[in-house]
């Protein structure tokens, strides 16, 4: 844990200064106090948070490492501003596969501390 | 029969195309499924050219081109995506949110503005003009339409519409430059039968409709 925060501490420390995002508004939304004074960045702002990014066809699978395991999310564009399709995979999915391999010729009481083991979220498995 | 007395032959963006002689650049380029911003221009109204957005680059012309009046002649190389159309585009954008109102959030245009679609392709990201902005006083149109004249942009449509479809005169061009404005001499509200359709016509959110005013936003 000391260690943890001393790593934190390093990596504030040595944080850049200045600003911290693109300052075009054609890809990133303008600043409040621009909103409030210029018609161009309102419009920017208007379409960015209502319409929001049209994003080319095409499908994506994208996963990180989360501290439970691989979490993915699965999206299908039409081109439009809104995904045609998206399933989002839990680590607890592919846990809760490995269940009958593991439970194999062990008792049924087992079978409950097993899961608690993996700490399966049924609700995440379920989507 | 001779098909050369009808057809003219242009380059447009490179590429080598034929064209009707009574077309006029715009509607060549919207032919080809080349994309010119536009707000004057519309297809049932005459064409009044003056919003100036559809400008477009011509060889051997000495300045940029409106497109929607021009009409198409043999041999024109025309450029419809070169850097000087493009900063053009965004010049006319510029003027034109000059004196628009920051109403986005309250108009009831915002979502289906054809000012906010061609700004967020054509226009810049920043604006330059931070001096006050002028504004009208809000004309009373009748029962349908509620007008916000401060967001006009001039582009005439209402007026051409009143005078080629419904044969009226009610709206007209008053005052130039930074005090030209839409209106009536007389303040009379528009009695005609079509006068809604000025509602969708307009671009920008200056005519909207007043029985459905701030009910809902598409």
């Amino acid at each position: 844990m000391r260690q943890s925060l001393r790593i934190i501490h390093q990596c504030l420390n040595n944080l850049p200064t200045g600003p911290i995002m693109v300052s075009d508004s054609k890809i990133s939304p303008p600043s409040r106090s621009e909103m409030k004074n210029s018609m161009e960045s309102l419009i920017h702002h208007f379409k960015y948070y209502s319409e929001g990014f049209s994003v080319p066809k095409g499908t994506t699978y994208t996963s990180i490492e989360a501290p439970k395991g691989e979490f993915g999310v699965f999206l299908v564009s039409d081109g439009s501003n809104k995904p045609y399709r998206c399933k989002i995979k839990a680590p607890g999915f592919t846990h809760l596969q490995s269940l009958n391999f593991m439970s194999e010729n062990h008792l049924l009481a087992d079978v409950v501390t097993m899961i608690g083991t993996q700490d399966v979220v049924f609700g995440e498995v379920d989507r | 029969m001779n098909y050369n007395n009808y057809l003219v032959k242009n380059v447009i963006n490179d590429t080598v195309v034929y064209n009707l002689k009574t077309q006029t650049i715009l509607q060549s380029c919207m032919g080809l499924g080349i994309e010119i911003p536009r707000y004057c221009f519309h297809n049932r109204l005459s064409i009044a050219g003056n919003c100036r957005m559809c400008l477009v680059e011509v060889y051997n012309s000495m300045k940029p081109i409106a497109s929607c009046s021009q009409q198409i002649a043999n041999g024109d190389v025309i450029l419809t995506n070169s850097d000087l159309v493009r900063r053009i585009r965004e010049g006319i954008s510029q003027f034109l949110l000059y004196n628009h109102p920051l109403d986005c959030a309250i108009c009831d245009q915002g979502g289906e503005c054809d000012l906010q679609d061609q700004v967020m392709v054509y226009g810049t990201d920043k604006g330059r003009f931070f001096d006050y902005k002028r504004t009208y006083a809000d004309k009373e149109c009748g029962p349908l339409i509620k007008t916000v004249m401060t967001r006009c942009i001039h582009c005439t449509r209402c007026v051409r519409f009143l005078d080629e479809v419904a044969g009226s005169t009610k709206l007209s061009v008053l005052g130039r430059g930074q005090t030209m404005e839409i209106g009536s001499y007389l303040d009379e509200i528009l009695d005609s039968e079509v006068s809604g359709n000025l509602i969708d016509l307009c671009p920008v959110g200056a005519l909207t409709s007043k029985p459905s005013s701030f009910m809902c936003r598409s």
